[in-house]
């Protein structure tokens, strides 16, 4: 009873909490400002280079954010924050962070396959090692070739040949397909006979930086296996144009950016980059392998996702274990388990036998792989606030994808013939795997158009549409059945109808409408509003909101907003 | 709306004006940045941009959780030091950050802190070892306890030479009595100074050292830094144990036999047994009417049930006997904290023989990915006693601590440790840089 009274204030004011959020009065979608195109690339006077300390800000996300979310009252309630930066439908405009690329139109097998690379080094001529590399853990160094473009070249661990190459370079691939700025990452095969030391060329040393030798180079070769005819095969990584400036953060805005307005946990670009992480299995999604570039002229931040050399099987120095991808690097919550229960407590990868599915892929979990529980080694803000609508983009991004596709980027990995199809087959079931779960998690529908019919006095509003459950295959038509509820200010009542799916990805639906509006300006009174549910098999029933607006010249509805 | 998409067309048109500049085609051509935006301007564009809000708007959510967040302001505040705490300490770690840093480490200085005695509080020290064998080590503490040491140091594989003169000054250690039965809250302090000059040889053997040495020992009592305490010179003369108002100078001869079969697993999980047995002789001079001699033994014993669960074992052996005056108060056998039981202070209990058995059960609660490292939760129960005699010890005497903590361990070593102990003292709350097991 005391136990009673005392939750009594708490409850309360959960309860007041959610009504006043139930009963916030919320814009309609198409009377809300939209993100601009581009607008993030206008001229800025340079942003100083930062160099954030990644320990403060793992354990600000590990342990403070962690529990922050654990005690959130907003997700309590469900009421987490939807993307700000997000169109009228559901969608995010070019900028410097993204540009909708497979997603909007297919890419050509050929320019999937070549993503953002333009020329790789000369390694028919002299390559000139100019520095040891200082960061990340593969082995590996800079070298400017002969035409004066420098590279930072990164090998393969012993016993695992192309397993971070061949990874870093088909994740790059991917990720700039789906969108992302990636630098150009090229695979090279070169004879060390043709590298030649810098005199000046620096390495940092555990006592600091000092000149560096042949030996060096010797021992970053010495880490790798060479190739049967005595070559050595390396991932060269072009400089980017511009100057680097520091990596970006999952959360808040860089300050000395003007055109940094959007804060990132809030960005859908950055929330939906989970889902395509997931997909490529890239744990090692945290700032440091970020990295923002100022671009003068005419002087603006582009950012981009840097090293994808520990994606798909690779671990980048071995292959990837069970626990990646499961849980953080320190997961809070488990270490609690663990503590309480005296190290009994068990997690499932503990259990389970990573077996290396060939030694240029490494491990990468199919059967097992649960998108909605992939995990990268370090949380972050962006990731955290995801909602259903930003793992659907993502999984749009994701799905947009073609076998053939995936088969031409695999390809440009130079794996062993042996391993390719294997890789191939496992990149196809991972993206299935994230489609159709998180098309389940909405109703997909996109591509929403209307028609209206006149019968006598009646009027016959068909809506038509894409369903992206349809189109990728996940469900078939006859296990589909869409409810839909119509909110017509003029007629002041709700219709309410359903219909089964038709065979063929495009649907549509008929509303028999009593009442047509007179026109008018877009205020709230004039906007329709029509909820969809796809029902089918393991779909959560979350339905579309697609917002109409009736236009009076046009005798019509024109389709000017959708969430889903 | 109509005015809205004019507005926006507009927008949209200046902004490929500057999208353009942006192109690679743009940048080949024109290398300056006098495009038709200038910085200035864009702020003026930007301005006028009818853009959703950078973050989502304060809403009815917000509001209800606000006090929630103001009254847990004062813990985010806590969290964010410990965070910069952190940040600082690594930096300070990472030489490349800190240019100066590296040029003391490289000109063979290097920072140490920690404690440097009994009850010495944090202290920070520095080393200086550029010019090996010879080295020196000063280290001040916030009591003012201090340690210098100057000396040689020949370190090989098989073998070491060490030669030194150490000054140790303990500013405030407490005396609560001897004997098992002395009373917690009865306690008085002094600080003791010492001079020991010194030769130790070592000789190594696969899991074996011997090690043989003499040296010189000076020591002297007198009054302890902590004013709130009384002193031990105010002891009723009859209650002052030998050591308190006489200059003792030693002769010393030490003879140590270390069996060492440890090892690590995986970088963190130490496996194995180490024994160590030692005589200490102490040999009266220049007017000391005492002489005595110390037999001590440690045994560690770890036993491992998987890689992340193990047992591990602590026992302490220590005996004094003397002839004339006998041993000096400071020199008698101590229990608490590490020596023995966890929830008592270091000193707590003195006599000529101690008895102790510290017990853990060690589980893993956090592996660093790449398995450098790990925390480590641990459940303790310690028990010991001391006496005059072995064969006077009592059970009902034996002090037992129980408690938990946690260790941080880091490549091999144990880098930061904490725990809470209870005992017939009441809670008692440690934390530690380094651990003896």
């Amino acid at each position: 009873m005391m136990r009673r009274t005392k939750l009594r204030p708490l409850l309360g004011l959960l309860a007041v909490a959610s009504a006043a959020h139930g009963c916030a009065k919320v814009s309609p979608v198409p009377l809300r400002p939209e993100p601009i195109a581009y607008d993030d690339t206008l001229p800025i006077v340079r942003p100083a280079d930062r160099d954030p300390l990644e320990v403060e800000r793992l354990l600000e996300v590990s342990v403070g954010g962690e529990i922050g979310r654990a005690f959130s009252m907003r997700r309590w309630l469900g009421a987490d924050h939807e993307a700000i930066n997000i169109t009228r439908f559901d969608d995010v405009v070019n900028s410097a962070w993204f540009e909708n690329r497979n997603g909007r139109r297919r890419l050509p097998l050929e320019a999937v396959a070549r993503g953002s690379t333009t020329v790789g080094p000369d390694t028919s001529r002299t390559l000139t090692v100019i520095g040891g590399k200082t960061a990340g853990i593969s082995p590996g160094f800079t070298v400017r070739d002969a035409n004066g473009t420098s590279f930072l070249f990164k090998f393969d661990p012993r016993g695992n040949l192309h397993l971070a190459s061949a990874a870093g370079v088909i994740s790059n691939r991917l990720f700039w397909a789906a969108g992302y700025h990636t630098p150009e990452d090229f695979i090279v095969v070169f004879d060390s006979a043709r590298l030649e030391l810098d005199p000046q060329a620096e390495i940092e040393a555990t006592e600091g930086e000092r000149p560096m030798t042949a030996g060096d180079i010797q021992t970053v070769l010495e880490g790798t296996d060479p190739l049967p005819d005595g070559r050595f095969l390396a991932v060269a990584s072009k400089y980017v144009p511009g100057r680097p400036i520091g990596p970006f953060l999952f959360s808040g805005i860089r300050a000395d950016d003007p055109n940094d307005y959007y804060f990132h946990e809030h960005r859908r670009e950055l929330r939906g980059l989970y889902v395509v992480s997931s997909w490529l299995n890239h744990v090692d999604m945290r700032f440091a392998n970020t990295l923002d570039v100022y671009i003068d002229p005419p002087g603006y931040v582009r950012h981009y996702l840097i090293d994808f050399a520990a994606t798909l099987g690779s671990g980048t120095i071995r292959s990837h274990r069970p626990r990646e991808g499961t849980e953080y690097n320190f997961d809070l919550w488990s270490s609690v388990g663990r503590m309480l229960t005296f190290g009994f407590l068990e997690a499932g990868w503990e259990g389970e036998i990573a077996e290396e599915i060939h030694p240029a892929i490494g491990w990468i979990p199919v059967e097992t792989f649960v998108p909605a529980k992939w995990k990268p080694n370090w949380p972050n803000s962006a990731f955290n606030n995801r909602t259903p609508r930003d793992n659907y983009w993502g999984a749009k991004l994701v799905g947009s994808f073609t076998d053939e596709q995936i088969a031409a980027v695999v390809r440009e990995g130079q794996l062993p013939q042996e391993a390719e199809e294997p890789l191939i087959r496992i990149l196809i079931q991972r993206r299935d795997k994230v489609v159709s779960y998180y098309f389940a998690q909405v109703t997909p529908v996109e591509n929403v158009a209307t028609r209206l019919r006149r019968r006598g006095a009646e009027a016959l509003l068909e809506v038509s549409f894409d369903d992206l459950g349809l189109t990728a295959g996940v469900w078939e038509p006859a296990e589909t059945r869409y409810y839909w509820a119509f909110d017509n200010p003029p007629s002041r009542r709700m219709q309410r109808g359903d219909e089964a799916a038709r065979a063929g990805h495009r649907q549509t639906i008929r509303l028999a409408l009593a009442d047509l509006p007179g026109g008018g300006p877009a205020e709230d009174s004039q906007i329709a509003v029509l909820r969809l549910v796809a029902q089918r098999p393991g779909a959560q029933n979350r339905e579309a909101v697609i917002y109409l607006h009736w236009d009076g010249a046009a005798r019509g509805y024109s389709v000017v907003g959708l969430e889903h | 709306m109509r005015a809205r998409a004019i507005r926006k067309a507009l927008l949209a048109a200046l902004l490929a004006i500057g999208t353009l500049v942006a192109t690679p085609q743009a940048r080949a051509q024109d290398n300056d940045n006098s495009g038709p935006v200038s910085p200035d301007s864009a702020d003026v564009i930007r301005a006028s941009l009818g853009r959703p809000p950078p973050k989502p708007p304060f809403d009815a959510v917000d509001a209800v959780a606000l006090p929630f967040r103001i009254v847990l302001y004062p813990v985010r505040l806590l969290g964010y030091a410990n965070v910069k705490l952190v940040g600082l300490v690594t930096r300070l770690s990472t030489p490349r950050e800190y240019g100066l840093f590296q040029r003391i480490a490289d000109a063979g200085f290097r920072p140490a802190f920690g404690s440097v005695g009994e009850r010495s509080g944090f202290s920070a020290g520095l080393r200086f070892d550029r010019y090996l064998p010879l080295f020196l080590e000063t280290a001040y503490s916030i009591r003012g306890s201090q340690r210098h040491v100057l000396g040689l140091d020949f370190n090989r594989p098989l073998y070491r030479v060490e030669a030194s003169y150490l000054f140790q000054r303990d500013a405030e250690p407490h005396f609560w009595g001897v004997g098992p039965d002395s009373e917690e809250d009865q306690f008085v302090d002094y600080r003791w100074d010492r001079q020991i000059a010194s030769a130790l040889g070592t000789l190594r053997f696969p899991a074996l050292e011997l090690s043989g040495g003499f040296g010189y020992q000076d020591n002297r009592v007198s009054r302890g830094s902590d004013h709130k305490a009384a002193d031990i010179q105010d002891l009723p003369q009859e209650d002052q144990p030998y050591g308190v108002d006489a200059r003792t100078k030693y002769f010393v001869f030490d003879l140590t036999t270390t069996f060492d079969r440890t090892y690590n697993r995986l970088d963190f999980q130490r496996r194995g047994v180490y024994l160590q047995l030692g005589t200490l002789l102490f040999l009266g001079t220049d007017g000391t009417e005492s002489d005595f001699v110390r037999v001590s033994g440690v045994l560690h014993s770890y036993v491992p049930l998987n890689v992340r669960q193990s047992f591990a074992l602590r026992g302490l052996i220590e005996a004094n006997r003397g002839w004339g005056e006998g041993v000096p108060f400071y020199h008698l056998a101590r229990l608490g904290d590490k020596l023995g039981s966890r929830a008592y202070k270091e000193g707590r209990f003195r006599d000529r023989d101690m008895l102790a058995l510290m017990t853990e059960w060690r589980y893993e609660v956090w592996r660093e990915l790449h398995e450098r490292g790990r925390v480590e939760s641990f459940l303790f129960l310690d028990s010991g006693t001391v006496d005059h005699k072995f064969s006077e010890m009592r059970f009902r005497n034996l002090k037992w601590s129980w408690g938990f903590g946690f260790r941080v361990v880091w490549s091999g070593q144990t880098r930061w440790l904490a725990y809470l102990g209870f005992g017939e003292d009441g809670a008692r709350l440690n934390v530690d840089f380094s651990w003896v097991y």
